[in-house]
């Protein structure tokens, strides 16, 4: 079964709402050059996750601070 | 600080550069929009070198549509497209986006603005307030092209590095998405800084954003093997 998990089909996969071990079940992933598994280590299990939601709280803090300078709730230029 | 716009200028058009050369050897219309997002971005920091050294009405008008209104909303048009790719639903927000654009290109070119003021050993964000005259209008466009940018842009980079992590593959991809989210929110970070009345933070937070989008863009890029 060929095995075609790039970037965008796993996106597209995502929003079709289908789960990806489902497409590769039965199938050794890691044995295709393509896949690119990594393992898991303490960077991309403990670091990665915090870097996301930090990012997000950053994101989210932008939106709030020109929403609420916006309504005049705070007085910025 | 003066000379930030110079290093950003040239960080800005290397990686303009090395997406459109992206887009012409793979095709994609999300890395012909980031490209189109990126010169912007280019122009806009060529406009403070520029208005750095002699003051021009047209140019501070250009630094005030590429750089405030339109670079991050074209960034984000290009992720909004590599995101949902079967739908025409990014086709209609593109064409909804050009003819905004449009329209925040004749509101700015007709606005008056007063030139007298002007000094340029000061940042162009520090002055333009006092310069050009922006209508009601053209506020709420600059902060509505400013949202969707930032929340497709920046939201679109975590959301690819959150499905590369939850799938554990890809990593040079995973870790590059966190670098372009990170430098995207950098000149929103500025902009936010700008209104609160630090206005030199802008042209670090372009600098800073220009150069981790771009080592995000080589990271996401080097070594991939799948065609697009």
């Amino acid at each position: 079964m060929p095995i075609n998990n790039d970037w965008h089909f796993l996106l597209k996969d995502f929003f079709r709402g289908q789960a990806l071990k489902e497409r590769t079940k039965g199938v050794n992933v890691s044995a295709n050059q393509h896949s690119r598994r990594f393992s898991p280590n303490k960077l991309t299990e403990k670091i990665v996750p915090a870097l996301l939601v930090v990012l997000v709280i950053v994101l989210l803090a932008v939106f709030i601070i020109i929403g609420l300078s916006s309504v005049g709730l705070i007085p910025l230029t | 600080m003066n000379f930030l716009p110079y290093l950003s200028t040239i960080v800005t058009f290397a990686f303009t550069v090395a997406v459109y050369n992206r887009y012409r050897q793979r095709g994609g219309m999300h890395s012909l929009l980031w490209a189109i997002g990126l010169f912007f971005y280019g122009i806009g920091t060529l406009s403070e070198v520029i208005l750095g050294l002699t003051f021009n009405v047209f140019v501070l008008k250009i630094w005030y549509l590429t750089g405030a209104m339109l670079t991050a909303a074209w960034l984000g048009m290009g992720t909004v497209h590599l995101l949902i790719r079967k739908s025409n639903a990014a086709w209609v927000i593109t064409w909804i986006l050009t003819a905004v654009s449009v329209l925040a290109a004749v509101l700015i070119f007709t606005a008056p603005a007063v030139s007298a003021s002007y000094n340029v050993a000061l940042p162009a964000s520090a002055q333009y307030k006092d310069i050009l005259t922006r209508g009601g209008l053209t506020i709420l466009l600059t902060i509505l092209l400013n949202i969707y940018g930032t929340l497709t842009l920046v939201g679109g980079a975590i959301y690819s590095a959150f499905l590369f992590w939850r799938k554990k593959i890809l990593a040079n991809r995973m870790f590059g998405n966190i670098l372009i989210a990170a430098g995207a929110l950098s000149p929103a970070l500025g902009g936010t800084f700008l209104k609160a009345g630090f206005t030199d933070m802008l042209y670090i937070s372009e600098l800073i954003g220009a150069i981790l989008m771009f080592i995000g863009f080589v990271m996401s890029t080097t070594g991939s093997t799948v065609a697009e």
